[in-house]
């Protein structure tokens, strides 16, 4: 019961950072249906600038947290210029941009930081203990940043006009530019709040693993599973499938084998593809060509 | 009559020069510098790579992400047979090009019903599993570390060690032919029209009377059957296989070769393979900032080249005919 409970708390810290993940990687993907292969390039750039305020700017988290926001934000206005020109080009011509993205900045990180594991202080390492389980206020705070995210993005699409914009453009382009919405804003837009995410996450996760420059891709295939389990475009989905697997991955690990874990996901997609191919959530084809 | 002639005589000449090159191009290489045999093997087997995932990215429009896994299986299905079984390397060619068959069509026949990016992303998770299973099937892969050391074939009493790479060059140079022939006969048949009436327009296909999953599955196969080669050739080479070889860093170069090469043309892939694999050396003098370099200029050519550069060849090519003809060139 104890290994239960304990493996639960920890898949819901990790799912918490998944979610983040995955929730921006289906809103980049929503509006101009660009697969953006360098996604958890963004949370490992997040960790290490978290790194780098910690450690040579000021000692504090939030200070840290905030950077890497502004940074996500940031690249996110110019990620998605460089992908500006390939729109409608087809799925490959836009594989390779983003896999040139993921060469810049792993590289970019290496030759500024160096290939050395690095380890973020924690700021608040309390430890609480719930009954048989124990957790973190750094955790505590994961789960908690991560949640009031994922609530502040569903309201601003939902409830604000610039959300309601983009949903439109991302559903109907066409239709979106006839009452004057310009899909090219909104989905500068979407990579802006969506690489700023990952870019939280990365943060909210640095003081939990240690972090190097390579880490990004498990993330990719990670938000890749997650959104087309959820079904590709359904943000809301990949909230809920994102805590999901963070969950099973964590029971798995506990009670079967951690090295397989990673597998089983991957088999698991697979089989939903099988059996639901616009996946669980997923309301209608997303009309994407090569 | 005397267009086909004319058009066959072409072809003949076409045959020609690339079996002239085939022969004489490793000799000057080996003349120049020794090191640079090493890349012309990588080139050829990078080479066999792009050529057969063209015929079903390129030609059936279908983005295969599970391509340099099977390349990886022909690696251990041909190491595997040496080491364990001791069966001669030459027979395990074709057979790992089999094995790299039959998982294709395991995988074919499970993602392509699926369409554009749900195919892609369902390969990529055979493509992740199929390495989870290499590094975690430690009993039979060896786990991270890889298949190793994999003995040397030997040829007519010659044991094919480091000193005989430019018998290796011409083997892989025969195998990238071989794919070159095969793609070429097989995109202008009747077989071929119906890839890439798939690519252009699956509905329209499907309603002219095309078998969309029956041909995609034919594409599938006979590109999956090349990787096989490849990775058998690759593995004996290289003295060893390891996921490290096969994993995703791998397959984007393949697809970089493809795509920066030409899609849907049989040099683009060529050319592809040729800067996949030339411009990390001769980026070298850069020091540390070489791959990031690559990185700049893969977005750049992406975004200023995006029918490769076969499409820059007949961009050049359309241009000087016009200078010719003095017509006016609108691209």
């Amino acid at each position: 019961m104890q290994l239960f409970l304990q493996s639960l708390m920890n898949g819901i810290v990790v799912g918490s950072v998944y979610t983040l993940v995955a929730v921006g990687f289906a809103l980049t993907f929503s509006v101009m249906h660009v697969i953006n292969f360098a996604h958890g390039e963004f949370y490992m750039v997040g960790s290490f600038m978290t790194f780098m305020v910690m450690r040579y700017i000021v000692d504090d988290f939030w200070v840290a947290l905030l950077v890497s926001v502004v940074i996500g934000a940031g690249l996110g206005f110019l990620v998605e210029r460089v992908f500006r020109p390939s729109y409608g080009k087809g799925l490959l011509t836009q594989f390779i941009i983003a896999l040139g993205l993921v060469i810049v900045l792993q590289q970019a990180m290496l030759i500024i930081f160096g290939g050395q594991p690095k380890a973020v202080r924690s700021a608040y390492p309390t430890v609480h203990t719930l009954g048989v389980v124990s957790i973190t206020d750094e955790r505590l705070l994961v789960i908690g940043v991560s949640v009031a995210l994922v609530v502040a993005l569903f309201i601003f699409l939902n409830r604000t006009k610039t959300g309601k914009a983009m949903r439109a453009a991302a559903g109907n382009p066409l239709a979106a530019r006839l009452v004057g919405i310009s899909t090219h804003r909104m989905a500068s837009l979407a990579f802006i709040v969506g690489i700023a995410l990952a870019a939280v996450a990365g943060a909210l996760l640095a003081p939990l693993y240690s972090i190097n420059p390579f880490m990004g891709m498990r993330l990719t295939g990670v938000a890749m599973v997650i959104v087309v389990v959820a079904g590709i475009g359904s943000v809301g989905g990949a909230a809920i499938v994102g805590y999901v697997i963070g969950i099973v991955e964590n029971l798995f690990a506990a009670y079967v084998s951690p090295e397989w874990s990673f597998a089983v996901m991957f088999a698991l997609l697979i089989v939903v593809l099988l059996i639901k191919p616009m996946g669980l959530f997923g309301k209608e084809r997303a009309g994407v060509a090569m | 009559m005397k267009r086909n002639a004319l058009l066959k005589t072409k072809k003949w000449r076409n045959y020609l020069i690339g079996i002239a090159i085939a022969l004489v191009l490793p000799l000057i290489v080996r003349l120049v510098s020794p090191f640079w045999l090493h890349e012309l093997f990588l080139i050829a087997i990078f080479g066999i790579m792009a050529v057969s995932l063209n015929l079903i990215l390129g030609y059936t429009g279908q983005a295969n992400m599970a391509h340099g896994v099977l390349f990886g299986l022909g690696g251990y299905t041909s190491g595997l047979l040496v080491m364990r079984l001791g069966v001669n390397f030459w027979a395990t060619i074709p057979i790992a090009g089999i094995a790299a068959l039959i998982a294709g069509l395991v995988v074919g026949y499970a993602t392509l019903r699926l369409r554009g990016v749900y195919f892609a992303l369902a390969t990529f998770a055979f493509m992740s599993l199929m390495l989870e299973l290499y590094t975690n099937l430690r009993g039979i892969t060896e786990g991270l570390e890889g298949l190793m050391p994999i003995p040397k074939p030997s040829i007519a009493g010659l044991t094919l060690g480091p000193q005989q790479t430019i018998i290796w060059v011409y083997i892989a140079i025969a195998f990238l032919s071989l794919t070159m022939f095969v793609t070429d006969r097989v995109v202008h048949s009747r077989v071929g029209r119906a890839f890439t009436a798939i690519r252009d327009d699956e509905d329209l296909a499907q309603s002219s009377g095309v078998n969309i999953f029956r041909y995609k599955m034919l594409s599938f196969s006979i590109a999956t059957f090349f990787a096989g080669i490849a990775g058998a050739l690759y593995s004996s080479y290289h003295g060893m296989m390891s996921p490290g070889d096969c994993n995703i860093m791998f397959l984007l170069q393949v697809i970089v070769a493809v795509v920066t090469g030409g899609m849907g043309t049989l040099l683009g892939p060529v050319l592809g393979s040729i800067f996949v694999v030339i411009a990390p050396e001769v980026l070298r003098v850069a020091e540390v900032y070489y791959y990031l370099i690559f990185g700049v200029l893969l977005v750049v050519i992406t975004i200023f080249a995006p029918k490769g550069m076969m499409g820059l060849v007949k961009l050049i090519q359309v241009r000087l005919k016009a200078r010719g003809s003095r017509e006016q060139v609108t691209l």
